[in-house]
């Protein structure tokens, strides 16, 4: 039986108590979950309860690296012999131009390319850490998309179509599998502290789904959710009796609607939110982890983005590890868009996200996560092979690379190729549409058939009666 | 004059755009469809004996219900149907004393009467205005963009509606107005805007709804044009949706696949839009705003503006002109004593332009600003002289500054900018930089079904021949340019009104009418209400909601009349035990209750429901209702009608809040700012839609996050603390409440309150008790609950021992819960 004396312990060390800990039993124990909250999981329909996919999974959860503005395929992934050859010549063909009449002569990429790893698969000297993942990843050289917009672009990539309001693919994911924890968020987006991608919250909307699948923000720094504190002036007793008043309220008016699900769910709600206030408070504790596993990530890093980008990398493992089903982590505006000083600022943003990408990977490898989890690391499209102005690069939506681990995609092996300066996907070139039917495929959903009914009819996240989207199985293992 | 001048183009418009609407048919083949949505609107025999016209949904139901084996429900006690009704139509709960009286009203017709009652409150006009809002896509920003940039007279189109409402505004008007008010008010650019104009011109703002980024754009001319098309696309979505029943977009690239629109159609609506979203003389929205009066009237205004800032400019410098050289003396005076080289580096730079002093020029005059900066009162204490020279010129200047003119009154609406309509061209599928055929204005073929038995189009019979064959010569060029009056609008809107309120279009009756059922049972005859074609549901009940939709046209297209019919009937009037309902409140997200589970993936789709099931009880708040209604609880709800919106802002954590300390921070949703991208927090965490650009159908979802807030949020606590404060006030103390309603109850304030009453009236809680239930729920506590309530009260009070307000305490823990409870969010 708690006791009033049990309450004297520090509020902080009462949330600091691990999982499996006092703080969550103790919770557990004063709500009178102990009992029932086995089988009324299983009674009680929840939108967010655990579903069975449509065949045997080989990846549980997604976490996204999402690099804004379009990173150059040709300075970091898709080495190009010939364009540095042609450097300052007129580029022989067509080309579509975003920024009209800034367009000027081929340009080679200053960066040298190595093999790495048993592949042998060629990196830019930029990712000395993602080099050290090569016999990890996939790596898709010939991705294309059908926008150079930005927003447009990243609706695409976010949710199959360039209009504006429908459901992102995280959302489309936890419709289609469900939370496999109800005391976390399903679908996690941790963005900048800096400020909000491009496209902001659009970036993870549920968009005509219902708002239960869409992304949470959880905080880097400050507060992780909102309202997820008891205010000040509410002791945790206290708390624990209206909890049980409301509970006594809501049975009795559940006794006058038997059987009504919506009103059950929201009981069981009142519980999970109290008990979300440990289980967030404890999944972003970084305090435990080992110094090494810190500096793995680059926690430490003098660069101070390069280390919030790396706590957020960390985060993310942490979040997969305890269940939460799908990952987004953002940067701040658009930083790949290099419309001037590409090298330059490649070498920044190198500098910020090439360590802690890549020790994602190893970490979640070595905790045998890495099976269960597909990493994907992309931009909404890729860069022209010729100059912008005096030292950027263009917009391109006809060739742009990206890289996926684990969840059942390919070691070290790259797919497809660009034409030889890397403007247009020419060899098994993969569409967004197709890596989304993919991804659902590796998650263990069949894109035809994960659907909801949307103005009169059956809309999807590939919406395959016209995009033609179809799985790439070269990519899975 | 004026007047007659109006009256005269407006006739001209409807002719040249019913000409141009009706040759569009004949570009298309000849639609066919037997779909029951496009079919002539007849009206269907009522079931049964003869009926009243109040009798007839009745009949149509008890009908229906019958081939189901079941009959018309027993009616809802007295206390339900209050509640019911004062959501349904207010969004709000009745108050304490409300209840009361229509609980003794023994008179026969005392429910009808709390029928007109409610119909006739402000409360209702706001309730059903935010319906229309949702339609609408009203926002108070520009969306598209994350810059999201302010819509500064959006609020003029939302205090329209919520007047049109209110006073049950003929809907055909009402959506005229909206669709080209500019035209019927006989505006053209530049014009008189006189006073009757300005509602109409105010109401096109319903096609300033849809999300517009073409002043955040970046100058790269493709995204420039790909912004402003999405303008006239967003336009198009909301207008389809709105009127048409139809989800048109997937026409923008193709044929449309599953309804009998094809891609030239799509287009052909567009064009109707086209000259007054002209990409090649875009408006973007902070120049759709214009100067509310007559040519004259601005100009004169105009003219005194700058004759008032002419006469300043002048009586300003004449102040300078005679302060100048009483500052060059106190100035030589002041520096007197200082050695001569500062003294001339001070000059220096006193004579250097402001802009273009060095650094160490402006620390010099800082330092120094005691000796050289000589205002006004420092010059007049030193020179009599000045003050007796100045003084009049400084009244004439204050004089001027009041006889400025206010700056005349600003709207924001929809009209052509320019005087020959535009060509408007497809895109093959829907790429913007890939123009295709030039299209002329025109509806889809399909919805000439219904006007087949008649000759022509709205507007071509009644109106004066004298125009007719002059317009059919003039085509698209308006009137022949012999007559000195030549339109400057199209007539494209007009005629597009005129015939979406013709009583031969049946569509748009049937999309409202099952929009009102929508609302006033929670589902729509045809569930997909957006959506009434060939790929929407099936209505349950076709002849009834033909019936529904006859009697809205022959009722003059009255609103409340239709409120009338289904607020009166039995129907609407049910009792729990009505068919169907026993399995319910599970539609959305939760909907697995129906009976129908699916456990693979996806499986939280909506579920089919049966007819009767239809009729969801309870029924949950939506998020504008559940925020209004807190603060009608704790008697805090500050009910001031219309004006700009509230600003939101954003507190210490990000989350985007209501400052309550700034006036009307307690006032109802509708009147907060509504912003795409930021919207209230706590309402969209309760489903407040995001209209991007517009919500077609509201969901609602049950997801910890909510409960998170009716928890822990600073809005939960403080509704808390203002209804225990309210509820207190019945336990013996003082009615009015004490102190801060927003600040915590803590220690000192509270002292004296408890020191009041310090022993426990026992009476006086269950009194007090009772009076929370009645705000709360609308009803006392059931026997459980009191036991419940009060066993809580003596244990928080326990939990708190040793704090002074202890009590109070306890009371706002429990109030709060009563606002978390199911029996507040949930009405029968």
């Amino acid at each position: 039986m708690w006791t009033d004396s049990t309450y004297a312990l520090n509020r902080r060390a009462f949330l600091r108590g691990s999982a499996g800990g006092l703080g969550s039993l103790a919770l557990t124990h004063l709500l009178s979950l102990d009992a029932r909250a086995a089988d009324k999981d299983t009674v009680l329909p929840s939108p967010l309860a655990p579903k069975s996919p449509h065949f045997t999974p080989r990846a549980k959860s997604v976490i996204c690296l999402f690099q804004h503005g379009g990173p150059s395929q040709m300075d970091l992934f898709d080495p190009k012999p010939e364009l540095n050859k042609r450097d300052g010549q007129d580029h022989p063909g067509q080309l579509e131009i975003h920024f009209d009449k800034q367009a000027g002569k081929l340009l080679k990429s200053p960066f040298v390319f190595r093999p790495n790893g048993q592949s042998g698969m060629q990196l830019s000297e930029l990712l000395p850490h993602t080099a050290g993942i090569a016999d990890e990843i996939t790596l898709i050289r010939s991705m294309k998309t059908d926008s150079v917009d930005h927003e447009s672009a990243l609706r695409i990539i976010h949710s199959g179509k360039f209009q504006a309001g429908r459901p992102a693919w995280g959302a489309w994911v936890i419709y289609g599998l469900g939370a496999e924890r109800q005391d976390l968020p399903a679908y996690v987006v941790l963005s900048d502290p800096g400020g909000l991608p491009v496209d902001g919250i659009h970036n993870w909307t549920s968009g005509w789904l219902p708002a239960v699948y869409q992304g949470t923000q959880i905080r880097s720094e400050g507060t992780p959710v909102f309202n997820l504190e008891p205010p000040a002036d509410v002791t945790a007793p206290a708390r624990v009796n209206q909890l049980r008043l409301l509970d006594a309220l809501n049975r009795s008016h559940l006794a006058a609607h038997p059987g009504n699900s919506e009103l059950t769910a929201r009981i069981r709600n009142f519980e999970v939110a109290a008990r979300m206030q440990t289980s967030v408070s404890e999944v972003l504790d970084l305090s435990r982890e080992p110094e090494s596993i810190k500096r793995l990530y680059g926690l430490d890093h003098a660069n101070k983005s390069t280390a919030n980008y790396a706590r957020r990398c960390l985060m993310a493992r942490r979040l997969v590890e305890r269940g939460v089903r799908f990952v987004q982590i953002y940067l701040g505006g658009q930083p790949w868009d290099t419309h001037d000083k590409n090298s330059e600022r490649l070498r920044g943003l190198c500098e910020m996200t090439d360590q802690p990408s890549a020790a994602l990977v190893l970490d979640l490898k070595q905790r045998g996560l890495l099976d269960e989890t597909i990493v994907l690391w992309t931009g909404e499209f890729g860069r022209l092979p010729v100059s912008q102005g005096k030292d950027g690069r263009d917009h391109n939506r006809h060739g742009f690379s990206l890289w996926l681990a684990g969840g059942g995609f390919k070691k070290g092996y790259v797919h497809g190729a660009t034409d030889e300066f890397g403007y247009r996907s020419v060899q098994d070139v993969v569409r967004v549409y197709d890596l989304h039917a993919t991804l659902l495929q590796a998650l263990g959903l069949d894109h035809r058939k994960l659907t909801y009914p949307h103005e009169g009819r059956d809309d999807s996240l590939t919406d395959v009666a016209i995009t033609d989207a179809k799985p790439v199985p070269e990519l899975l293992a | 004059m004026i007047a007659r001048v109006a009256v005269f183009r407006r006739r001209c418009l409807v002719l040249i755009g019913a000409a141009m609407l009706a040759g569009i048919g004949a570009t298309f083949a000849a639609t066919n469809s037997n779909h029951w949505a496009f079919q002539p609107l007849r009206r269907p025999a009522v079931p049964g004996r003869s009926h009243s016209t109040q009798g007839a949904i009745d009949a149509f139901v008890a009908s229906a219900v019958a081939k189901e084996g079941s009959s018309l429900p027993a009616q809802a006690s007295r206390g339900t149907l209050i509640r019911r009704l004062s959501f349904d139509l207010r969004g709000l709960p009745p108050s304490p004393e409300e209840v009361s009286v229509f609980l003794e009203d023994k008179r026969s017709d005392a429910y009808e009467r709390l029928v007109e009652r409610f119909l006739g409150s402000a409360r209702y006009g706001e309730r059903w205005g935010r319906h229309w809002l949702d339609i609408a896509g009203y926002a108070d920003s520009n969306g598209y963009f994350s810059a999201d940039s302010d819509r500064p007279f959006a609020w003029k189109f939302r205090d329209y509606v919520v007047r049109s409402i209110s006073s049950d505004k003929p809907l055909d008007q009402f959506i005229r107005e909206q669709v080209a008010g500019d035209e019927l008010a006989g505006y053209v650019a530049g014009g008189d805007i006189t006073p009757e104009m300005i509602d109409p011109l105010i109401a096109t703002h319903f096609w300033r709804d849809a999300p517009d980024g073409t002043m955040e754009s970046d100058g790269n001319p493709l995204e420039v044009k790909v912004d402003k098309y999405a303008v006239i696309e967003g336009s198009v979505q909301i207008f389809g949706s709105a009127f048409l029943g139809l989800t048109l977009q997937c026409a923008r690239c193709h044929d449309h696949k599953f309804e009998p629109v094809t891609q030239e159609e799509y287009y052909a609506l567009q064009a109707i839009l086209r000259p007054a979203f002209d990409p090649n003389h875009w408006l973007k929205p902070s120049e759709r705003a214009i100067e509310i009066g007559t040519r004259a009237e601005r100009e004169a205004h105009q003219r005194q503006t700058a004759q008032i800032e002419r006469d300043l400019k002048t009586l300003q410098e004449s102040l300078e002109g005679l302060t100048a050289p009483f500052r060059k003396q106190a100035l030589e005076e002041n520096l007197r004593p200082i050695p001569a080289s500062l003294r001339e580096a001070i000059h220096k730079a006193l004579d250097t332009k402001e802009k273009e002093r060095t650094d160490a020029m402006k620390s010099l005059l800082k330092t120094n600003a005691a000796l050289v900066d000589l205002n006004g009162e420092i010059l007049q204490k030193k020179f009599a002289a000045f003050g007796a020279a100045a003084d009049p010129l400084r009244q004439a200047i204050k004089a001027a500054e009041r006889d400025k003119p206010i700056p005349l009154e600003r709207i924001a609406a929809l009209f052509e900018p320019t005087n020959a309509p535009p060509p408007h061209h497809l895109f093959l599928r829907g790429n913007h930089a890939n123009e295709g055929k030039e299209i002329a204005p025109g509806i889809p073929s399909i919805f000439r079904l219904a006007f087949q038995t008649t000759a022509g189009l709205p507007g071509k019979g009644g109106e004066s021949a004298r125009f007719s064959e002059e317009d059919a010569q003039s085509g698209l060029s308006g009137v022949s340019a012999g007559q000195d009056f030549k339109p400057v609008s199209s007539g494209r809107r007009l005629a597009l009104a005129n015939w979406l309120t013709s009583p031969q279009n049946p569509i748009v009756a049937r999309v409202l009418v099952n929009r009102l059922w929508h609302y006033h049972f929670g589902e729509g005859l045809a569930s997909t209400v957006d959506n009434l074609g060939q790929s929407g549901k099936p209505p349950v009940a076709p002849e009834l909601l033909d019936w529904l939709a006859s009697e809205l046209v022959e009722s003059g297209w009255s609103l409340k009349h239709l409120h009338r019919l289904i607020l009166n009937s039995a129907t609407w009037k049910h009792g729990p035990n009505f068919p169907g309902t026993g399995e319910s409140g599970s539609r959305g997200v939760t909907g697995q209750g129906k009976g129908r589970r699916e456990e693979s993936a996806g499986g939280a789709r909506p579920v089919e429901a049966k007819y009767w099931a239809l009729i969801a009880e309870p029924r949950r708040l939506d998020a504008e209702s559940l925020r209004d209604s807190m603060l009608a609880v704790s008697g805090e709800l500050d009910l001031t009608s219309g004006g700009p919106y509230v600003p939101t802002t954003t507190d210490q954590q990000g989350q985007v809040i209501i400052d309550e300390k700034q006036p009307g921070g307690r006032r109802r949703s509708i009147y907060l700012q509504q912003r795409r991208t930021f919207p209230v927090n706590f309402l969209a965490t309760f489903d407040g839609p995001a209209h991007n650009p517009v919500c077609v159908q509201r969901v609602s979802s049950t997801v910890a996050l909510q409960s998170l807030s009716m928890l822990n949020s600073e809005f939960a606590r403080a509704r808390a603390r203002a209804f225990a404060l309210r509820v207190l006030g019945r336990e013996g103390l003082p009615d009015k409440p004490l102190g801060n309603q927003s600040r915590p109850l803590d220690d000192s304030s509270s002292k004296q309150r408890s020191g009041l009453t310090p022993a426990v009236d026992l009476e006086g809680r269950s009194r007090a008790l009772r009076f929370a239930f009645d705000l709360a729920y609308t009803r006392p506590p059931t026997a459980d609950e009191l036991s419940a309530a009060e066993a809580f009260l003596r244990k928080q009070e326990g939990a708190y021992s040793g704090k002074t307000d202890a009590r109070e305490r306890s009371w706002v823990d429990l109030c709060q819960m009563l606002l978390a409870s199911n029996a507040f969010l949930y009405v029968d």
